[in-house]
Parts: structure tokens; C-alpha cells; sequence
């Protein structure tokens, strides 16, 4: 039973890597959009220096996980839904958790793909300076980012036709980096902006990335980033009910 | 098979962002303490406030300035605490006399020196250091007060640099003048008073007076670069600020003493220029210090090789250092200023050897550490630096030892700190110069039928031109031909004609052989350079460029007669020249102005 | 681990409504193993659901239905049954040997991918993207998926329709197959023929429910045969009593005679009245087989 799922799980993981990689005009742009933007705003910029390429490596390191996260599930699960293969593999004895986990595989794979030359910039161009350890612990952050936004894609994988879903996912992708202050600092947002940004798993990533490079708080307030993850994992519990009521809700 | 992928995939994948992760550069390498942001403790520590020691310290500093400091602080948990136990932290560094081209920021910083007044340099170097000076972000630069380009008459002292600037010959021309450089963003006004040199043209008295009286109806320090105490007193009589250098022709009269204590300007004496002028070699004392060469870059290596050459007439190092004595004594103000980039200096490191100086003509250690942090900051008007109390802003060198026992333990620089982030301070790779290719050829020319070096030498890049002091600002002019009649008549010649005229310090005319993109080539196999010449009789020059350098090249004399000889000259006697980054060589005429004209044959770099 | 002894499908009083409307309206079935069984019915007859619910993609409202023993759509009842659905279809970008690996991995047991390609005639188009193939050709995909298991059950919704006919044949061959080896098979079908062609047992749906059940041969002799309509001279008791005639009914002047074998009884009747005229012999649509069976009800039940 055990080596069953294990095997399905590893042919499925081989089948979603096909199927991305055979689709490169959808994942190339969530591979080149992080990068791209972090070179434009961290180097190419007047004054940027390093301060501004250690910020902006905390909070584009979670932007790099959402595109991934959120179009692979989002656009994925409901294309796949809408012509019926889903339906297919409830039927058969593909097992259920083989098939998230390899999309969460997938997604992980594209994440790392899309962080990997954000940190080459970080550390070989942009000269920062981060100990061993907040190294790995600042990557596995990014890596984790991808949970909740992996719960948003499912809910709108499952709650959306394939046309909608891809417009709703840009929607709630380029909302969430943008208000999330992952583009530009949230600090510098209007105070009303700063409150809503609060309430995106987003910026409660960038804070507690923000926290591990030690970029400097500019609002004078301290960064408690254990608070932060408190905030996410509540975040994410919830937006797991989210996606198991979607998911419900489709099914019948 | 998609099992397969799947393991190809990620086992590739894995591997890489491990290796990633492992070489992605850290702190691990204690090079320097290294604290993420602006905020931080500090504790345990002598400090220097910019008067007194202050023995056993705390600071807290809080997004790059210091919020809290004294015997008893309270360091809130989880603060980074850097342990100072041991060590002397001090204001970063004042230079208050420096000129600003290139990497000169950067270089200052790796030694400490967190500010920089420039007496001199290009108007575009002036933008946007107002915004990061003012600004507390992370840098890897030093911040920059500047005058901009100096005042000065055509021909005079600072038009030899190689890019034109506005001079002024009248007195009612000031007043403009000093307005376009506030303009400009000088912060205040530098003006070059030398009368009465042979071969330099000097602003007059008049003009002087009259930039002195503009500067200050238009709110800015009027500054003047003098050489002699009459120079000395006709400024100090026109009212003015600050004095850029110690005269060192004769020692200060008790009049001028007493009238420049009681009209309380300040004087950045520049000894460790003067220390150069006068061959005492101090860029080789830094080359040969251990704490200095690491991190020392091959363009600085090269200008503290290299020296004035000539004496100077009317100047005496130890006349310097007593009139910088005397004048303290009587309570000028005295600040250190390096003059770098002159040759025997250099940005950063120099300003330790002028703390090491000024103890040397008198001064006490903590003297000389005022010298060169709250003193400047006093003279210029700044209050964000240069002390160490609350609300200054977190530039800070931490010094392995106590530099009031000893000057010299300032060099022994542990932390940097500029705007309360720890400045990575980088160990330079010798082998970094290792890379420039070697030159493809040892016979750079021999125009036998044209003035085309050989070919692989062209393919590299290097060709044959004329070259003059215009690009200076300089009167002189050089034109080269091909002539079809050789030394030893063989093959050809390059013919030169020039016209070596008066207009520069060190005017030249005469034929250049060297890349366009000044791109370092490497000639550490060639011990001579050696060559045919034959033309009107006198003194010539030879110089040897070398990439990434603006100063003046080092450079060799030969005289040339009317026949046909070869002329050998020894490479190690270009002095303070980096063979393995050598961008080309000029055979000219100069600096005697007159009618020359010369033929060159086989250019040859030998063994 | 579930025996192969035990009873693929067993459901007793299966209702499932939409909001008004019944889709399924206490449907009993029992399928044994072994069997290839044809749900035959018009769209909206209640096929789909049946299977849906059977597969455990829909939960019934009401009613109790097992799979092997196990409730619908648990992993064993799932590890023992293969499906090609209607309106399903498969991810563009992989292609038919990729897709039936990865089926082949959810199976304890599956059979050799070389021979199942071969069965299905799949090796021309193997290694191309499935997006690439032609409707015959993605539905040849999907009924490799079905067997590729090896499962004890397959179910089969619609598998022939819009088939050219030589692929139809493959895959009637392919299942003849599977039932000889003591597989049990279910297939949907709006073609009479189709099922004739293979079912032992057709189950006819109407409604939401279940209207016939019986072996084959019983339901064609309910379905089978022709109507004959006629102007004639004879009485509606001396047609009755024309050989192979099941029924007369008499409209203005016109009669209509439902007969078993249509040459038999034309011979009779050509005979008996050679002025028969506005002669016209038609088929049964499936609706007026399913009249005749609605109207017989007893008679076809026997296996209920």
C-alpha cells in the first residue's frame, strides 16, 4: 500500500514536470517576472545600494513563491477540473494525496527555480551578507511562503472555470504582491493601505523574511517575527477550511 | 520514465541549492564583525567622544544613530550586542583635505574615513551627495562635502588636471563665479592664492579679496590653498576662513600667529603630501604596513609607490611641522587632511598617517584624533558626525587597542561602522591584476612602411597617435608623420613635430602608443625600454600609462641630438609603475617649451 | 484485501434527486461477476448517475449501494475498477504512454503497458501530445486507462459514441476479451445494436428507473422485431393469428401489427390478403421498445 503511493506519487510528480516544463509560456513568466523585477528595482535604481538589495531580497523572495504556488493551482486545478480529469482520477485509484502532493512538489521546484537566481544576485552582485544559517533559514522561509498561497490557488482552482480562474488568480496574485508592500515597501504605503496589507499572508511573510536578513524596520517598531508567523499560520488554517469547503462545494 | 524525471529533477535540483546556499557569501569568515541593519548595542568599549576618553561604554544605537550611550545602559534583550572589550571606538574619520576622483569614496570608507572634504574636483562628482549624505542608508562609500572646481587664474594651480574648469582673472568676476558653484552644489569656496611663481599664473590679490567677500555674502567658507607665510598673511588678512595647506618656506611670524589665533580660522597643515614633496617616501611607510597593504587596491598601491621627483623651491618639512606646532600652541584650529590623492598618498590610509604626523609636529595623540573627527566637523558646521553623543549619527571605527598610548594603533582597524551598518571591509586579491593578458609584442613599433604597430600588437588594440597637454587645457600641440627613411636607414620613422608652449605645469607634445581603452596589458617580462631618436636637441620625456589611473604618469628624461642613438631606459626606474597594468607609453617633448622636432625608430621593450 | 468472490455491485433503493428533478428514482442492482452488462437508456435516462454513483463521484440521497463490499469510491472498491467516463478528458501535454504509466501506477497489479498499446492499437500515436490526437484516437487514450489496471470492474460510459467503426469493432473486441477472463463489465450505450452486440445482460433505463432488466435474448424479443402498417381487408383477429405477431392495433383505417419476425409475417399476410396496400414495415425506435417493455411490464422483470 505504502510503496504504491509512494510510486504513484513519484510518476505524478514526473508527469506534472513534463507538463510544465512542455508549457513554457506559462511558467517562464513566473520564473523571469521575480528576477527581473528585483535586477530593475535593487540595481538598476539610483540609491539603491545594499540596504535596498537586502530588503527587496526578503520581499521578492516571497513574490517568486506566489506566482508558482498560485497560477499552478489556481489555473491548474481548475483547467484540469473543467475538462473532467479530475473526475477521472477520483474515479480510479489515483490516490488523492498523491496528486497535491505532486503538484506541491512541482510548485516547490518552480519556487526554488524562481528564487535561485534572486540569491545568486543577492549574494554574488548585490554583496549581501547573511549568516550560514539565516541563509537556510531565510530559503526554507521562502519555501514555506508557498502554503498558503498553494490554499488561495486550490480555492480558486476549485471555485472557477478555467478562463476565470486565470483572470482571478492574476487579480489576486498581482493584488496580493502589490498591497502586500513586495513591490514597495509597505512603509511607504498611506496609513489605511498599511492596515489592509496587515491582513495579507503576503506582507506577514515579507515581515518575518524582513526579519531574518535584518533589514532595518523604518517605522521605528520592532520586528517580532514569531508574531508574524503566529498571524500566517492562522491565515493558513483558514484558507485551508477555504479550500476544503471549494473543494466540497465542486464536488457534488 | 517519469519516475525517472522526477528523480533527475530534484536530485539535480537539490544538489544545486545546497551548493548554492554553501557558497552564498556570509559572516562565518570573522573578516569583520558583520550585524544585519542599523540597530544594535554596543558594549563594554573605550570610547573617543571626539574630546575625551571615555573608558567602559554602552551605546545603543537605533536605526543608525545613537539613541543612548554612557556607563550605565540597559540593553534591551534580543538587541545585537557588539562586544567592545579591548577595543576603541571612534568617530568615523574626517578628511578634511581630500580630492575626489574615482574609487576615492570607496577607498576611504575600508580605512575608516566615513567623511571626505574635497578641495577640488570635478562638478558632476558633486551630484546627489547632498540626498546620500543626508540620507542613513547602507553604503559602501564614504559621504562627500565638496568645494568643486577651485578658483583660479587660466594657467594657474589646478587647471593641469585634465578637464576644464572656469577660471577668472578680474575681481568683479567673483561674485558670479561663487554664485554658479553654490549652484553647483559646492559647499564652500576653494580658491588657489600663489603669487609670484615662475611657470604659474596665480589669481592676484584683488580677485582673491573679492572671491573671499562673495563667498561670505553668499553664506559659504572661502577656503584658500596657500604656499608661503606672505601668501598666508595676505589671506588672512582678506578674511579668510581656512587655510588648506601650512606654508613651509618660512616659519610663522608672532604677528600672524597671534592675528590667525584671534581671527580663529583653521589649518589643514597636509603633512603627509608634504612628507612626500620633501622624499621622505610615507606612502612606502604604508605599503610596508601590514594592517594597510591587504586593503590596499593596485591604483592605490601605485600612487603611494610614487613621488614628486623634483625639490621644490622654498620648502622645508620641518619649517611645516613647527609652524603647525607653534600655530596650535597657540590655538588654531588644526585639522587633518591628506591631500590624497598626491603621489605618496592615498585615500583613507593616508589620513592615519596624517593623525601619526600631526603627533609628530607636536601634537598629543588625542589631539590628533580630534584633528580629525569633532574638529572638522566643528570647522565646517556639522553636527551629525564627528562626536560620539546622542542623536550623531552611528559612524564608527573600532580600533584593536587604544590609540591615545600610540597614533600609530590606529591604523588597526577592526569594524567600520557608516550609518550604523557594518561595513564589509574587503582584502584585496593580489592576484585580481594577474588577468590583464600579456602585451603580444616587444616591438611596439618599427614603421617600416607606416606608423601601424605589428599586428598582433594592433589586434590588441594598441596604435600609434600624437598626444599633447590640450587635453589638459595645455597650449602645446604635437602632429606625427611616416618618413620613409629610417635609423641605420632601414625602413621608416615616425616624425614628430611639436610645439611645446607654456599653458600647463608640465607641458607635453609628442607620440603616444597605447590602447583607447586604457585596458591593462601586462609587461612584468620586459626589464628596458628602449628605443631610436635623433631631432632638435634638449631634454625629452618618456611616460608609461598605466589603466584605471588619473594621476600624473610616472615618467623618465633623456636627452636627444641631432644623430641617429638609442636611448635604454630601465623599467623599475618609471617610479611607482604596476607593469601588469601597463595601457600604453608618449615619447614627447617638454616640459622646456619650444620648436621640436624628432623621428622615433624600433620601439623595443627588452629583456 | 476484498476477495474477487464477492459481488461487484449490489444497490437496493438508489435515489438521487437534483433539487426537482429525479435522477434516480430506487434503483435496485445487482451486477455478478462475470457479466457484461449494458445500461441502455436515452440522455437523461439516468445511465450517468447510476454510474457516478457506483463509482462514488456522486453521493445518493437516498439507498444503499456496495462495490466488492465496500462503499463507492473507497480505494479498494476503487483498486478493482477501471472507468472511461463521458465527458472526461486528459491533460494536452502528456502523451498516451506517459498517461497510462502513470495509471499503471495506481494499480497493484497492472497489465504490461507494451500489450495494452498493442490491444488498443495505440503504437502509431504512442509518443504524440494528447492534444495532437483525433477525437477516435483520445477516446482509444481513455479506454487504455480503463483496462491498463487489470481491474475486476470496468465501467464503460458511452465508450463508442461518435467512433468510426472500425475502432468501435477494436474495442468491442477488447471487452469480449476482458469478460472472458471473468471480468465484469458495465457499459452505457443509446445504441440498441451495441448493446445486442455485447451485453449478456441489458438493463434499460427510463427516467430514473430502471424499466427492463433481463438477459439479452429476452429483451431483443421485446425490442426486437418490426411494425407493420397497412390497409387490409382481414380482421384484426385473423391478423392476431398470422404467425409471429405479438399485437394488433387498429387507427381509423389503418392497422398496425406489431410483429416478432417481420418475413414470416409478411408472407402470412401477403397471402391471407394479396390487396394489402400503403404497405410500410419500420424498425422499433428504442422509445417504442421502451413503450412496448413499459407496456409489458411483468413479463420483463423476471430478474429484478
Amino acid at each position: 500500500m505504502q510503496t504504491l503511493s509512494l510510486n504513484a506519487f513519484f510518476n505524478e510528480c514526473g508527469a506534472e514536470i513534463l507538463k510544465a516544463v512542455r508549457a513554457p509560456e506559462y511558467i517562464l513568466p513566473t520564473l523571469i517576472l521575480p528576477v527581473a523585477f528585483y535586477a530593475l528595482f535593487a540595481f538598476a535604481m539610483p540609491n539603491s545600494g545594499t540596504s535596498g538589495a537586502r530588503y527587496l531580497l526578503a520581499t521578492y523572495g516571497v513574490f517568486a513563491v506566489m506566482g508558482p504556488a498560485i497560477f499552478g493551482f489556481g489555473v491548474g486545478v481548475a483547467n484540469e477540473r473543467d475538462r473532467g480529469w479530475l473526475k477521472i482520477k477520483r474515479a480510479s485509484p489515483a490516490p488523492a494525496i498523491s496528486y497535491i502532493g505532486a503538484k506541491i512538489m512541482v510548485t516547490l521546484i518552480f519556487a526554488s527555480l524562481a528564487l535561485i537566481p534572486i540569491y545568486l544576485l543577492a549574494g554574488f552582485r548585490a554583496q549581501i551578507v547573511l549568516a550560514r544559517s539565516d541563509w537556510f533559514l531565510l530559503f526554507g522561509l521562502h519555501m514555506l511562503s508557498v502554503l498558503p498561497f498553494i490554499l488561495i490557488g486550490l480555492t480558486l482552482g476549485f471555485s472557477f472555470g478555467s478562463n476565470g480562474a486565470v483572470a482571478v488568480s492574476n487579480i489576486v496574485f498581482l493584488g496580493m504582491a502589490a498591497l502586500g508592500g513586495l513591490w514597495l515597501p509597505a512603509f511607504l504605503f498611506p496609513a489605511p493601505l498599511q492596515k489592509f496589507a496587515a491582513t495579507l499572508p503576503s506582507y506577514q511573510l515579507a515581515e518575518i523574511a524582513l526579519a531574518i536578513v535584518g533589514a532595518s524596520s523604518q517605522t521605528g517598531a520592532e520586528r517580532i517575527p514569531l508574531q508574524n508567523l503566529n498571524i500566517v499560520a492562522i491565515m493558513t488554517i483558514i484558507l485551508a477550511g477555504l479550500a476544503i469547503w471549494a473543494w466540497r462545494r465542486q464536488r457534488d | 520514465m517519469l519516475k525517472k524525471i522526477f528523480f533527475i529533477t530534484i536530485t539535480a535540483l537539490v544538489g544545486f541549492l545546497i551548493f548554492m546556499l554553501f557558497v552564498l557569501p556570509t559572516t562565518s569568515d570573522k573578516e569583520a564583525v558583520v550585524f544585519s541593519g542599523n540597530s544594535f548595542a554596543v558594549k563594554s568599549i573605550r570610547v573617543f567622544d571626539g574630546q575625551k576618553m571615555h573608558d567602559n561604554y554602552s551605546l545603543i544605537i537605533k536605526d543608525g544613530v545613537i539613541t543612548r550611550m554612557g556607563e550605565r545602559v540597559n540593553i534591551p534583550k534580543g538587541l545585537q550586542t557588539y562586544d567592545g572589550a579591548n577595543q576603541t571606538l571612534l568617530p568615523g574619520l574626517l578628511d578634511a583635505h581630500t580630492h575626489i576622483f574615482g574609487p576615492a569614496l570607496k577607498d576611504s570608507l575600508v580605512f575608516g574615513v566615513t567623511t571626505n572634504f574635497d578641495m577640488f574636483t570635478r562638478a558632476q562628482t558633486l551630484k546627489g551627495m547632498q540626498l546620500k549624505r543626508n540620507g542613513i542608508l547602507e553604503t559602501t562609500e564614504a559621504d562627500l562635502w565638496s568645494a568643486g572646481i577651485m578658483a583660479t587664474a587660466p594657467g594657474g594651480h589646478g587647471t593641469q588636471y585634465g578637464f576644464a574648469i572656469e577660471t577668472l582673472t578680474r575681481p568683479d568676476e567673483a561674485s558670479a563665479w561663487v554664485a554658479r558653484r553654490i549652484a553647483e552644489g559646492s559647499d564652500y569656496i576653494k580658491l588657489g592664492y600663489m603669487p609670484g611663481r615662475a611657470n604659474l599664473n596665480s589669481l592676484d590679490l584683488q580677485t582673491a579679496s573679492s572671491l573671499i567677500k562673495a563667498g561670505h555674502e553668499q553664506g559659504v567658507l572661502v577656503v584658500a590653498h596657500i604656499s608661503t607665510l606672505a601668501a598666508a598673511q595676505d589671506m588672512l588678512d582678506a578674511c579668510i576662513d581656512g587655510l588648506v595647506h601650512i606654508f613651509a618656506d618660512m616659519p610663522a611670524s608672532e604677528e600672524f600667529i597671534a592675528q590667525a589665533a584671534a581671527a580663529n580660522i583653521f589649518i589643514i597643515p597636509t603633512l603627509a603630501v608634504m612628507a612626500s614633496v620633501a622624499g621622505e617616501k610615507p606612502g612606502g611607510d604604508l605599503l610596508a604596513n601590514e594592517l594597510v597593504t591587504p586593503y590596499l587596491t593596485a591604483a592605490q598601491k601605485q600612487g603611494l609607490a610614487a613621488g614628486f621627483g623634483t625639490a621644490w623651491p622654498d620648502f622645508n618639512l620641518d619649517i611645516a611641522l613647527e609652524n603647525t606646532q607653534k600655530l596650535h600652541k597657540a590655538g588654531v584650529a588644526i585639522l587633518a587632511g591628506s591631500d590624497a590623492p598626491n603621489p605618496g598618498t592615498t585615500h583613507g590610509a593616508s589620513l592615519h598617517q596624517e593623525m601619526a604626523l600631526l603627533v609628530r609636529a607636536g601634537l598629543t595623540p588625542l589631539e590628533a584624533l580630534n584633528a580629525a573627527t569633532s574638529a572638522p566637523a566643528l570647522a565646517f558646521g556639522l553636527k551629525d558626525r564627528g562626536r560620539i553623543e546622542v542623536g550623531t549619527r552611528a559612524d564608527f571605527v573600532v580600533i584593536g587597542g587604544n590609540p591615545d598610548e600610540n597614533i600609530s594603533l590606529s591604523f588597526a582597524v577592526d569594524n567600520i561602522f557608516k550609518n550604523g551598518y557594518a561595513v564589509k571591509r574587503v582584502r584585496q586579491s593580489i592576484s585580481n591584476t594577474d588577468t590583464s593578458p600579456r602585451l603580444a609584442n616587444a616591438k611596439l613599433g618599427h614603421f617600416d612602411t607606416d606608423l601601424n604597430p605589428p599586428e598582433d600588437l594592433a589586434a590588441q588594440g594598441f596604435a600609434w597617435s600624437a598626444t599633447d597637454d590640450k587635453i589638459a587645457n595645455g597650449k602645446s600641440e604635437a602632429k606625427i608623420s611616416h618618413i620613409n627613411l629610417g635609423a641605420d636607414k632601414t625602413g621608416g620613422a615616425l616624425r614628430v613635430s611639436a610645439q611645446v608652449r607654456p599653458g600647463f605645469f608640465f607641458p607635453w607634445a609628442g607620440a603616444y602608443f597605447g590602447h583607447p581603452a586604457q585596458k591593462a596589458h601586462n609587461i612584468e617580462a620586459y626589464k628596458t625600454l628602449s628605443f631610436q631618436v635623433r631631432g632638435t636637441p634638449g631634454v625629452y620625456t618618456a611616460m608609461i600609462f598605466v589603466s584605471g589611473s588619473a594621476g600624473a604618469p610616472p615618467s623618465q628624461n633623456f636627452n636627444i641630438t641631432n644623430d641617429w642613438q638609442t636611448i635604454i631606459l630601465n623599467i623599475e626606474d618609471f617610479r611607482g609603475l604596476n607593469p601588469k597594468l601597463f595601457a600604453g607609453l608618449a615619447i614627447t617633448a617638454g616640459p622646456t617649451p619650444g620648436v621640436f622636432d624628432y623621428e622615433i625608430d624600433t620601439v623595443t621593450l627588452g629583456k | 484485501m476484498p476477495t474477487t468472490g464477492e459481488t461487484p455491485i449490489s444497490a437496493t433503493g438508489l435515489t438521487k434527486t437534483f433539487g426537482k428533478t429525479i435522477a434516480l428514482n430506487s434503483v435496485n442492482l445487482v451486477v455478478p461477476k462475470g457479466d457484461i452488462t449494458a445500461i441502455l437508456g436515452e440522455n437523461g435516462a439516468g445511465k450517468t448517475t447510476l454510474i457516478h454513483v457506483c463509482l462514488g463521484l456522486t453521493k445518493p440521497t437516498s439507498g444503499q449501494i456496495s462495490m466488492f463490499g465496500h462503499s463507492p469510491g473507497a480505494h479498494p472498491a476503487r483498486l478493482r475498477t477501471g472507468v472511461m467516463l463521458q465527458d472526461a478528458d486528459l491533460p494536452d501535454l502528456l502523451t498516451p504512454r506517459e498517461h497510462i504509466t502513470l495509471f499503471a501506477s495506481y494499480y497493484q497489479d497492472p497489465l504490461n503497458l507494451p500489450d495494452v498499446i498493442d490491444m488498443c492499437k495505440l503504437a502509431k500515436f504512442a509518443d504524440k501530445k494528447y492534444k495532437t490526437l483525433s477525437g477516435g484516437q483520445k477516446r482509444r487514450v481513455q479506454f487504455a486507462l480503463a483496462i491498463i489496471g487489470n481491474p475486476d470492474l470496468v465501467f464503460l460510459d458511452e465508450p463508442t459514441t461518435g467512433l468510426d467503426t472500425q475502432t468501435r469493432r477494436m474495442l468491442w473486441g477488447v471487452v469480449r476479451e476482458l469478460a472472458k477472463d471473468g471480468r465484469t463489465v458495465i457499459l452505457t450505450t443509446h445504441y440498441l445494436e451495441e448493446a445486442d452486440a455485447l451485453a449478456d445482460r441489458i438493463v434499460v433505463m427510463h427516467g430514473g428507473n430502471i424499466i427492463a432488466d433481463a438477459p439479452t435474448p429476452q429483451i431483443r424479443a421485446v425490442a426486437g422485431g418490426a411494425v407493420i402498417t397497412c390497409t387490409t381487408v382481414l380482421t384484426v383477429a385473423a391478423l392476431k393469428s398470422l404467425p409471429d405477431v405479438k399485437s394488433v392495433r387498429k387507427t381509423g383505417r389503418f392497422v398496425q401489427i406489431n410483429t416478432q419476425n417481420q418475413t414470416t409475417t409478411m408472407k402470412s399476410l401477403l397471402a391471407a390478403d394479396p390487396q394489402v396496400s400503403e404497405l410500410v414495415i419500420k424498425k422499433p425506435s428504442l422509445e417504442e421498445a421502451f413503450d412496448r417493455i413499459v407496456q409489458t411490464p411483468q413479463q420483463n422483470q423476471e430478474k429484478a
